[in-house]
């Protein structure tokens, strides 16, 4: 539906105009309140793919959800270009109200998206599970991501924050966030792709300690101009809580453990592994882990179309707004990279090891 | 099936790409995907490019060695399992046909290859995203007119 069709009644009752323009300006000018409300911004800097990214917090509550996450992409506050910012801010914590929302449930999709509120240049999801609101005036290079109450946050918020807002500015910069986690060395980094539970955390945690690299365990972005290349958005890590016994050494990164069980074991490893996390290596292969009963580990090579069938639905679900343009940023990459199953070992000591070898062979 | 009917993607719920001789078709509606190889992927990509039945059928039995009354009934078997997975949707036919080598020579783009042995397709589904969509949110609304999940239904998000 296109906000010029959404009832007129509906908008009247709400007290608010029914235009994508006029609530996205209602927005902004309702964090601006929140942060008039406490006193000035916070201010956040990020280098996130090549990009200056600035969170401007309405008071300090998101910030510790928020930043741990992305604490190894800081940089020093910048007097010049920002590319993107993001507002972020809280009603709880700030006493500031958010306009409601000027559209009907029914208008909001299957993965947030609000029908009649997405255009070529503004974009908006209201996910009920985790009541995030994110919204983006690529125009202006303006988000704004709200929640009513930041304890309410989800703790996998926490672990990949921002991840609607970032993967539509991105898309705007050749940039491509993928459902995948990564791991390399200074020959460049393979990219491990799959459903959730088919070994991607468990495989690129294991590599920390190992003299891998890490990039990400769940979300990374990819560009392809001028090489194909990974970017790091997110130091975290995540397991499920039974996991926690094979990471011993990342004890002292775990953020949540006494909400185990209910929450999966949330690391965060730029403290403990500064070394080992960077932001970017050159893309050289498509990994697709398998847990396969044997004790060794071993790679088998399989056609482009494995790691699409594994990385495009997966991604395509996660990030609100993806379709077509993941295939077609994807085709490329798949084709002309090599495309393999790690077959997972129980020698779980083999595994970095098989990655690190292949590597040292591109 | 009538040899006339027409099917088209059911667009822009469906999303799709080939590589390598498979397919990857997504619902963006309901959380499922499929793939599609061999004769299957091709005939995929003939009910793309708005061939009827009766051209798919006699394109797949150019380019397959089988039966040919094997080779309709698998087609018309995968055209209406495609179409009860909401993938595709029936046509009228508007008389637009090419005739078969033109539509041939558009599928991929090459003439035709050596001949393959017909293998009846088969259309793999899978359902794990599921969990991802909202699609029947059990919600309240706060007081401040924002709908919230009920307490006793929040779930994580499937790979989250």
């Amino acid at each position: 539906m296109r906000a010029d069709s959404i009832d007129r009644s509906d908008s009247q009752a709400t007290g608010v105009t029914a235009s994508p323009e006029i609530f996205f300006d209602q927005v902004v000018r309702a964090f601006e309140s929140a942060e008039r409300k406490m006193e000035g911004p916070i201010d956040h800097f990020f280098k996130i793919g090549g990009y200056h990214v600035r969170l401007r917090f309405a008071g300090p509550a998101l910030v510790p959800l928020i930043t741990p996450a992305l604490q190894h992409l800081t940089e020093s506050p910048r007097a010049g270009k920002v590319d993107l910012t993001v507002c972020l801010w809280d009603s709880v914590s700030t006493g500031a109200r958010m306009p409601p929302p000027p559209w009907r449930i029914e208008q909001n999709g299957v993965r947030g998206e609000i029908s009649g509120f997405n255009s070529a240049t503004l974009r908006t999801t209201y996910n009920i599970g985790s009541g995030i609101l994110s919204v983006l005036d690529t125009s202006k290079d303006v988000a704004v991501y709200w929640i009513r109450d930041f304890a309410q946050l989800p703790y996998y918020e926490s672990g990949a924050p921002l991840l609607t807002i970032l993967n539509w500015w991105m898309s705007a910069h050749q940039r491509r966030i993928l459902h995948a986690g990564a791991v390399g060395n200074s020959k460049g980094a393979v990219l491990l792709v799959g459903r959730g539970g088919s070994g991607k955390s468990s495989t690129t945690l294991a590599c920390l300690s190992s003299g891998l690299l890490y990039l990400g365990d769940d979300y990374c972005m990819v560009s392809s101009a001028p090489i194909p290349f990974v970017h790091s958005i997110f130091s975290s890590g995540k397991v499920n809580a039974e996991d926690t016994r094979l990471f011993p050494l990342l004890n002292d990164s775990l953020s949540n453990a006494a909400r185990l069980g209910p929450e999966k074991a949330l690391f965060f490893l730029n403290a403990r592994f500064p070394q080992s996390i960077v932001s970017g290596l050159q893309l050289r292969a498509f990994l697709i882990p398998k847990v396969s009963g044997r004790s060794e580990t071993r790679l088998v090579k399989v056609s482009s179309s494995a790691s699409l069938l594994a990385l495009a639905p997966s991604t395509i679900f996660q990030l609100p707004g993806a379709g077509h343009e993941v295939f077609d940023g994807l085709i490329g990459l798949v084709r002309n990279l090599p495309n393999y199953v790690l077959e997972l070992g129980t020698e779980r000591e083999q595994i970095p090891s098989v990655i690190s070898e292949f590597l040292s062979r591109r | 099936m009538a040899p006339s009917v027409r099917f088209s993607i059911n667009n822009p719920k469906i999303t799709h790409q080939t590589i390598d001789g498979e397919v990857v078709i997504v619902n963006l509606g309901t959380g499922s995907y499929y793939s599609l190889d061999g004769a299957g992927a091709d005939i995929w990509n003939c009910l793309e490019n708005g061939a009827t039945i009766g051209e798919i059928v006699t394109y797949i039995s150019q380019r397959f060695d089988g039966n040919f009354g094997e080779i309709t009934s698998a087609i018309e078997r995968l055209a209406a399992e495609l179409k009860a997975e909401g993938l595709i949707g029936e046509e009228s036919d508007d008389g637009q046909g090419k005739n078969l080598e033109q539509r041939a020579m558009t599928v991929d783009g090459t003439p035709q290859v050596a001949r393959k042995q017909f293998s009846p397709p088969v259309l793999n589904k899978y359902t794990d995203m599921q969990d991802l969509l909202l699609l029947d949110p059990i919600h309240d609304v706060d007081e401040t007119g924002w709908p919230t999940v009920k307490p006793d239904v929040r779930k994580e998000d499937g790979n989250k």
